[in-house]
């Protein structure tokens, strides 16, 4: 069975870029367009990894970030952060993966791959 | 009657003999042995009236029986002249006060059989004495009389009260405690010339108790050249002297809060006269104090308004941020707090304060500088997110085309031109958003519906809050009417105001929140009203909200959000603002001219009005969402 990753980006052609990509690949994707929907998908079905935008209205990728570190039976979906604000200072643990936008293909597969590889639950 | 003169000529003897009785300026009666009078000269009769053979005792005392210790009685007994002080009444009544003389007329050796009564009246002068003694005595302060040797040989009750039995001692020991003379002191220097004399003592009380005196002394009249005695009076001013000592010290605070103080402070009285003038003033006005004090002209240096409010009677007024001229013509800006005295009616002194804005007006500006340069860099910060967003669009679309190619999928080829499409469109859009912040950018106004602007928001972000459970309500006007607006700019602004309140009401956790999108016509202006029930703002981030970017939205905004909508709303001559409680909400109220108030931009005299920009009219309405902070 596909390993399954959520994309979380309030961008619908950013959206639309890496479902396609991801599914290209061999990924199951589901979307979500803010942080409160994507907290409604991960609680529908857990998903094997989090691919999280930051800023994004109503809910910012931090707040979800925030939200899944304080819940005991979320923390161990890992998260790979993909936000135009890579390189500045973001609020969430040196062990996340930040990747810059426009996207590094190869690299954000590679790092997919070795994150789900090293996934502990 | 005898005479020892018998050489004395018969005519002196005569008249010595009958007419000296008459002539002696003193009462003469003589009384026989029943001490009835039986002769009396005429100052008798003036004096005591006419005895009409009474009794001395009756006429001069109007008593029915002689006098205890009668001297006419003893003299009449043994012959013995005798002199006394008499009191009694005269002849209508008033108390008499008189020396009597008690001669006997008799045989030498045998018992008198008449005594001569003479006596001279003292009433008038025991009359002063009295007065002299009671005003001695109760006069409220320390009397005392000084000998040359400095040794008090009277002193009056008060000074008994306070300093004891005085008298007998020398006045150093008994007024002040000394052993010897005092350095300065005023008995001796009247002694020395005569005149009066006075100075401030230190004196000590009976019980110890030191008490403040003022001493004056004065030259007692002496049968001889000199003075023998000085009268020394000593008024106790301890309650004066504290009163001056604390006002003193008072005085003394005063000037130094005054001089102290960080406040220039200029204070006058009714003529304008200057009277207060202190060292921040020096500063503030660039004068000296010594040129300004106690000179006219004090209004010079107060706000006009104040001069003003002054004469139409107001006793106070708070300037929070005017102006003041310095002394060499130079605008000065002030927080200024003015008060006026007024007594019986009158204004009578007036004071002001004033609070140099200078430094906090150039630490204004630099803030505001600094915050500029930050709004800057934010902005920067922001347009580098957003464009990284559509390139990140635009790769995705490249992407669809590459492999839409190579895999010989024209759906997905055509999807990629779709999407690398959008994102030209989002670009542009971009673009145009930052046109609108250039001076230079012109409305494009056209005749619209308002409902219909507040509509097509409303259908906008209708399905996003029943998804956040948040009632979205629209309120219509009843009878819209034709007004000329930027329709995409006022959507835009709009659609800020929604998706911020959507935001607040995220934010607030609590359920159920409301946004009410409203569209009035108020006072002739065209209101937009958005209202949430969201988490509200504190004021330091009211205070933010129009001066800079804030933003916690993704890549939907750029950061430009509310400064945006601002410059919008002041572009069509409106006014946007903002009241918010915490925790209750917020209301953001655009307010318009119902012609659009830019309406009077008319394309001849600006034909750029509607195409200086490319008009974006047929964007899709879901480009305006995006827009928006």
């Amino acid at each position: 069975m596909n390993e399954e990753v959520l994309v979380v980006d309030d961008d619908p052609d950013v959206v639309n870029f890496l479902s396609r990509l991801l599914g290209d690949n061999g990924y199951a994707v589901r979307t979500a367009q803010d942080g409160v929907e994507a907290l409604d998908r991960i609680r529908e079905r857990r998903p094997d990894l989090v691919l999280l935008d930051l800023q994004m209205p109503h809910e910012t990728g931090t707040g979800l970030y925030r939200k899944l570190r304080g819940k005991k039976e979320l923390q161990g979906i890992p998260v790979i952060v993909v936000s135009g604000l890579a390189g500045r200072k973001v609020a969430v643990s040196r062990s996340v993966p930040v990747l810059d936008k426009p996207i590094d293909e190869e690299r954000l597969l590679a790092e997919v791959d070795r994150v789900l590889a090293h996934k502990t639950d | 009657m005898t005479t020892s003169n018998a050489g004395c000529p018969q005519a002196v003897n005569d008249w010595l003999t009958h007419d000296l009785v008459e002539c002696a300026p003193i009462c003469i009666a003589v009384l026989d042995e029943s001490l009835a009078i039986v002769f009396c000269n005429s100052n008798y009769e003036a004096v005591f009236g006419r005895p009409e053979g009474g009794r001395c005792f009756e006429v001069y005392k109007n008593r029915d029986r002689p006098c205890d210790h009668c001297d006419a009685i003893k003299t009449l007994k043994d012959g013995v002249c005798r002199v006394s002080e008499q009191h009694g009444v005269d002849c209508i009544g008033n108390p008499a006060a008189y020396v009597v003389h008690h001669s006997a007329i008799g045989p030498d050796g045998a018992r008198p059989h008449h005594v001569v009564n003479m006596s001279y009246d003292v009433t008038e002068r025991r009359a002063i004495q009295r007065q002299y003694n009671h005003l001695f005595e109760r006069v409220p302060c320390n009397l005392s009389v000084i000998d040359r040797t400095y040794r008090i040989v009277r002193a009056n009750e008060h000074a008994r009260t306070h300093f004891g039995e005085v008298v007998g001692s020398h006045c150093y020991h008994a007024y002040m405690d000394r052993d010897e003379g005092c350095a300065e002191c005023p008995a001796r220097q009247t002694f020395r010339d005569g005149l009066p004399h006075s100075s401030r003592q230190v004196r000590r009380s009976s019980d110890g108790t030191p008490s403040y005196h003022v001493v004056s002394t004065a030259a007692l009249p002496s049968e001889r050249n000199g003075v023998s005695q000085v009268v020394e009076m000593s008024l106790d001013v301890t309650d004066v002297h504290a009163l001056s000592t604390e006002l003193e010290k008072e005085s003394a605070l005063r000037r130094h809060v005054t001089e102290s103080a960080l406040d220039a402070l200029v204070a006058c009285d009714e003529a304008g006269v200057v009277t207060i003038f202190n060292s921040a003033a020096e500063r503030l006005f660039g004068v000296s104090a010594t040129e300004v004090l106690r000179q006219r002209g004090a209004e010079r240096y107060f706000p006009a308004a104040f001069c003003e409010a002054k004469s139409a009677g107001a006793t106070s007024l708070l300037l929070p941020d005017t102006m003041v001229r310095s002394h060499d013509g130079k605008a000065i800006p002030v927080r200024f707090s003015g008060t006026v005295l007024v007594h019986a009616g009158k204004p009578r002194a007036a004071a002001g304060f004033f609070q140099d804005l200078r430094e906090i007006k150039e630490l204004e500006r630099q803030k505001l500088a600094n915050e500029r340069l930050a709004a800057v860099g934010q902005t920067v910060t922001q347009l580098a997110h957003s464009i990284k967003n559509i390139l990140t669009g635009l790769q995705g679309g490249l992407y669809d085309i590459r492999t839409g190619w190579e895999m010989t999928a024209p759906d997905r080829t055509e999807e990629g031109l779709n999407t690398a499409e959008r994102g030209f469109q989002r670009i542009r859009s971009l673009v145009r958003d930052f046109l609108r912040f250039s001076k230079d950018h012109l409305l494009e106004l056209e005749h619209c519906d308002p409902n219909e602007v507040a509509q097509e928001v409303y259908d906008l972000y209708r399905k996003v809050c029943q998804r956040r459970s948040i009632a979205l309500r629209l309120h219509p006007l009843a009878d819209p009417p034709p007004v000329r607006l930027d329709v995409a700019a006022i959507h835009t602004c709009l659609a800020n105001l929604v998706s911020n309140a959507i935001d607040a009401c995220v934010a607030s956790g609590t359920s159920p929140c409301a946004i009410d999108l409203t569209v009035r016509v108020q006072a002739d202006r065209l209101r937009f009203e958005v209202t949430d029930t969201g988490c509200g703002m504190d004021e330091a981030l009211r205070s933010r909200l129009f001066s800079g970017m804030v933003t916690t939205k993704g890549m939907s905004g750029i950061g430009l959000g509310l400064l945006m909508t601002k410059k919008i709303i002041e572009d069509h001559g409106g006014t946007i603002e903002v009241q918010s409680t915490p925790g209750a909400g917020s209301s953001f109220i655009i307010e318009l001219p119902e012609s659009g108030g830019a309406a009077e931009l008319d394309e001849e005299s600006h034909p750029g009005a509607t195409r200086g920009v490319p008009n974006d009219g047929d964007a899709p309405t879901e480009d305006r969402s995006s827009d928006h902070e």
